[in-house]
């Protein structure tokens, strides 16, 4: 007796399905921790130490990646790049963790941390913009042009409202502004190649779900969160945004993983029989 | 590439084999395993199709879809071929 084996596209349907069940359970999963924690220096104390873990998590997979895949191509080079700011932010964690847990300390704003993660827009700029030539229909040039005007306007709203909350009245206050503008403007930057993928996705069972873009939405909305509670002096008072970033990292791994199983090409997998 | 080829031959559509392969079977197949990239992909064979038919280029309309392009120049080879008989 023959035993059949689905079509790859059929099997492939079937782990999208599993991987978005899992994102979820295990976003919901690592974040009900930090939320059920008790107070909220026990919040903040626990998501000091799970961002570290699932930035390392999503870091190593980019590693993967890149060994498997190499530097070369539009991929090799967009992944590579991926994985270099990967690293830069999972460097920025450890710094944060550190400060915070290591020393016991308030983690001072800005601090070592931000130039690590202000350096990482660089690759991640580069990464996201190629992938996206590849994703989106960029010829669309009227979708791309409303994507630019509607974040520049949500970006200048932002920028605006985060220099009327300011307390200027702390010591290296006018650094921690600028610093904290910056982070709007450059994740305004990289939310366009962001929304243009995930509203022309869909399309190719290989391809269909942007983690990574998806990441970048989340990682946006995190940094805004914290750029405002940062420089209104009330980033220890809430953890809300420790949320955020832990969707952005596992999403980002989720992409990566994706990555690693179905776009590069595994011989032992080629050879298994299919019916069509 | 390699992962696209296999997905292609588990669509019964094999790339390499000497057989004639049908550009829009070919573009309708790519677009179910890889979404919008199928169109780089065509992109890529168009302008590596195109290097080799310098003169057909010029008369293709540039507005066309790029399947349109590529059967264009692809007819243009055969004649060619044809011609040299």
């Amino acid at each position: 007796m023959t035993k059949t084996v689905p079509h790859p596209e059929l099997a492939i349907k079937k782990a999208r399905t599993k991987l978005i069940i899992g994102f979820i359970a295990v976003t919901l999963a690592i974040n009900s921790i930090i939320l059920f924690a008790g107070d909220i220096q026990s919040q903040n104390y626990l998501g000091n130490i799970l961002r570290p873990i699932v930035a390392a998590v999503a870091t190593g997979l980019a590693l993967t990646v890149v060994y498997r895949q190499k530097v070369s191509g539009i991929f090799g080079r967009s992944y590579a790049c991926l994985a270099g700011g990967l690293v830069l932010y999972f460097i920025a964690e450890i710094l944060w963790g550190y400060y915070s847990i290591g020393l016991g300390v308030e983690v001072p704003f800005p601090s070592l941390a931000d130039a690590f993660w202000l350096a990482a827009y660089a690759p991640f700029g580069y990464g996201l913009f190629s992938l996206a030539r590849l994703h989106s229909k960029f010829g669309r040039m009227k979708a791309l042009a409303v994507m630019s005007l509607s974040v520049a306007a949500f970006s200048s709203y932002y920028i605006l409202q985060l220099i009327s909350v300011s307390d200027l009245t702390t010591p290296d206050a006018a650094t921690a502004l600028s610093i904290s503008i910056a982070y709007p403007i450059l994740d305004g930057i990289l939310l366009i190649p962001a929304l243009m993928v995930i509203l022309s996705s869909g399309k190719g069972y290989l391809t269909s779900v942007p983690w990574i873009f998806v990441s970048w939405m989340f990682t946006a909305v995190a940094d805004s969160i914290f750029g405002f509670t940062a420089v209104t002096s009330i980033a220890g008072d809430i953890s809300v945004w420790n949320l955020f970033y832990n969707a952005a990292y596992l999403s980002m791994a989720a992409g990566l993983f994706w990555h690693n199983r179905y776009m590069i090409f595994d011989a032992k997998r080629a050879t298994v029989p299919h019916v069509s | 590439m390699k992962t696209i080829k296999w997905h292609l031959g588990a669509h019964g559509l094999f790339i390499d084999s000497k057989d004639q392969v049908d550009i829009r079977v070919l573009h309708d197949h790519l677009e179910q395993i890889v979404g919008n990239i199928a169109d780089v992909v065509m992109n890529e064979i168009y302008a590596s199709l195109s290097e080799r038919n310098v003169i057909s280029v010029g008369s293709i309309d540039s507005s066309e879809s790029i399947v349109s392009k590529i059967e264009q120049l692809l007819k243009g080879e055969g004649r060619e071929v044809e011609g040299s008989k």
